[in-house]
């Protein structure tokens, strides 16, 4: 009936809410009162608004309650009640004054897709207040009981901070996956589906309907289903491929330890490096990676070497601003400007091994060519570390993988910059969300590619993106002939259960279902209908 | 008043943590009767305690800024530079 791009695993079913027009300030207006006492009425009303949202904010989720308070922040702001004396001045009163403020801040951020989201954040911020000084309500009104789906053009934190226990799902309009309601719905565990083209006309108020995050659908249904994540699946044997864990610190490490996971398949070095004026010495890291290894679950540990460059700026790599970060000097990429970083990295993990008795590997991100594997495998074999593998996050070295034969004993795959270059499509741009999604086909196919080359000339396959985390499509890599699948901690258990769920040929019938599907939904179903 | 020029290492450039971090630390030097500008030339530089007026500077990741302090307390304002260092690197 409907399809958006769904936030989290999860379905619900309810009945529909659809959420009224959003309050409209009322026509500008001169005031017949004098500007001081203009200023007096908008004070007193931008306090009031400040004080019921920090009133929200302290008891909201910290995820709600953060953002609650960086818009209080905003309205505290000096700039603002400095901008609306100008109108006040001119005798607008206080309702006009406030909005044209606000419009002369958000006319300069519109546009940069960074500081652009904040408009619609401030725009809001701005009605609070009017609505507080025509004494008009500001809010959504939800029910407290029974079972609802809220439909809305988009929602505000101020908005889903108001959202009450009965709220099962969310439909929006617009938004993406890193918009403010997909981010506190994840957190949440509440369904949703945002960036649902044509919600608003084709559902109207108490429909009954399942949204199905998982699947990015809306359907109707008179029928309840069990509002639940995806039910448990039962052993058939060990996990086919292993599972292991994203780390970017020790704290990581320590929480990784408590799951079931086999060793670290992406240690992040870059938290060392950022934030600083000059490179961590080599004692400072071989500390700090040694308390990694020190905390770390059994199994190997993969440490990636700084990943870092002008998208992730670091003053002493003394390179320039680029026009194209991600396409620029980054990674690997920076060896070229001062070898003294890596190899000091190198060094420090050497002697990190000696500190905790404990084996290290190495990988290196943004690598393009068989050269270029060649100089950072043959940089850190000379140096002591015995296993050497590189990140696959270029289209181009997914088209030589062959060539790697001798050079590298391990390749694993960084999905979401993959995916990144694959499509042209920036990470970073909401608007171009979908072309990301781990369940496109080209991206599926370049992966089977991938395993093919690599299994031929006996080097080993992990994936380290996001995609090894979602557990069904973590059973298709497993299909094409992945070993190891890396995710966040939170991901580790139910990745587990799955794979431990199928057999290796059960999951190589889901993925060449899954290669069958000529759109990332389509891919999705047939991959779930051949594992039954 | 003495002025210097600081990189903007935050991954989100001159926004959300580090402006917050900024303008509380400006508030809290203002009450004490020290000014607190920023921005990319010594003639368009803004008052540091209003979030606002640092966002629409637009300054991205990696870029420089002018920090201007308005005192002439050598030691003090090398411990606020410190001070706006950590905050234009916060994450």
């Amino acid at each position: 009936m409907l399809s958006g791009i769904g936030v989290g695993d999860a379905s619900a079913w309810g009945k529909s809410f659809v959420l009224g027009p959003k309050f409209k300030a009322p026509a500008e207006a001169k005031s017949t009162s004098s500007t001081d006492q203009e200023l007096v009425r908008l004070k007193t009303a931008i306090g009031e608004v400040v004080e019921s949202l920090a009133k929200t904010a302290a008891t909201a989720d910290q995820t709600t309650g953060e953002i609650l308070n960086a818009l209080v922040a905003m309205l505290e702001d000096p700039a603002l009640v400095e901008e609306a004396l100008v109108y006040l001045a001119d005798g607008w009163n206080a309702e006009t004054s406030i909005i044209r403020a606000m419009r002369s801040f958000t006319e300069l951020l519109a546009g940069d897709d960074l500081f652009g989201e904040r408009v619609a954040d401030l725009e809001d911020l701005a009605l609070q207040v009017v609505a507080k000084l025509t004494g008009a309500e500001y809010g959504l009104k939800l029910p407290k009981q029974g079972l609802i789906v809220v439909v809305a053009e988009d929602l505000s934190p101020a908005e889903t901070a108001q959202f009450t226990d009965a709220v099962v799902a969310v439909i929006t309009e617009k938004g993406g996956p890193t918009s403010h309601t997909a981010i506190i719905c994840r957190q949440r565990n509440i369904p949703a589906l945002v960036a649902a083209k044509g919600a608003l006309a084709k559902i109207q108020s108490g429909v009954s309907l399942v949204v199905d995050a998982s699947m990015g659908q809306v359907f109707l249904s008179e029928v309840p289903i069990n509002s639940s994540a995806i039910s448990v699946r039962p052993k058939v044997g060990e996990p086919i491929a292993e599972v292991k864990g994203n780390v970017g610190s020790v704290a990581d490490a320590k929480d990784l330890a408590l799951t079931k996971a086999s060793g670290i398949g992406l240690m992040r070095t870059e938290l060392l490096f950022l934030s600083r004026s000059t490179p961590p010495s080599f004692e400072e890291q071989s500390k700090l990676y040694s308390e990694v290894l020190n905390f770390a679950p059994a199994g190997e540990v993969i440490f990636r070497t700084l990943d870092a460059g002008s998208d992730k700026p670091l003053p002493y790599l003394g390179l320039g601003n680029e026009e194209n970060p991600s396409l620029g000097v980054r990674g690997w990429r920076i060896n070229a400007n001062d070898p003294s970083i890596i190899r000091t990295q190198l060094e420090a993990l050497v002697e990190a091994e000696k500190l905790s008795n404990r084996k290290v590997s190495v990988m290196a991100p943004m690598i393009a060519t068989i050269s270029e594997a060649r100089e950072f495998a043959d940089l850190a074999r000379s140096i002591g570390i015995a296993t050497v593998g590189i990140m696959v996050e270029t289209p181009s070295i997914c088209a030589v993988i062959g060539q790697l034969q001798g050079v590298v004993d391990f390749v694993s795959i960084g999905t979401n910059d993959l995916s990144q270059y694959l499509f042209a499509a920036d990470r970073q741009n909401s608007a171009v969300a979908e072309l990301l999604n781990p369940w496109q086909p080209a991206l599926l196919s370049t992966i089977a590619s991938v395993c093919i080359q690599a299994k031929a000339v006996g080097i080993k396959v992990g994936v380290c993106g996001e995609a090894g985390a979602d557990p069904l499509l973590g059973i298709v890599l497993a299909g094409f002939g992945v070993d190891s699948v890396s995710m966040a901690s939170p991901a580790v258990a139910k990745a587990i259960e799955y794979l431990s769920s199928v057999t290796i040929d059960k999951a190589r019938e889901v993925a060449q279902a899954a290669l069958s599907g000529t759109d990332p939904q389509e891919a999705k179903s047939l991959a779930r209908a051949a594992l039954g | 008043m003495i002025t210097r020029e600081l990189t903007v290492t935050a991954k989100v450039g001159l926004h959300a943590r580090p402006v917050a971090l900024l303008a509380k630390l400006a508030s809290e030097l203002n009450a004490d009767g020290i000014t607190v500008r920023i921005g990319r030339e010594a003639d368009k530089l803004v008052a540091a305690n209003s979030s606002l007026r640092m966002l629409t500077l637009k300054i991205a990741s990696g870029e420089k800024v002018l920090v201007e302090l308005g005192t002439t307390d050598q030691a003090r304002a090398e411990q606020i530079f410190q001070q706006v260092a950590e905050a234009l690197a916060a994450d």
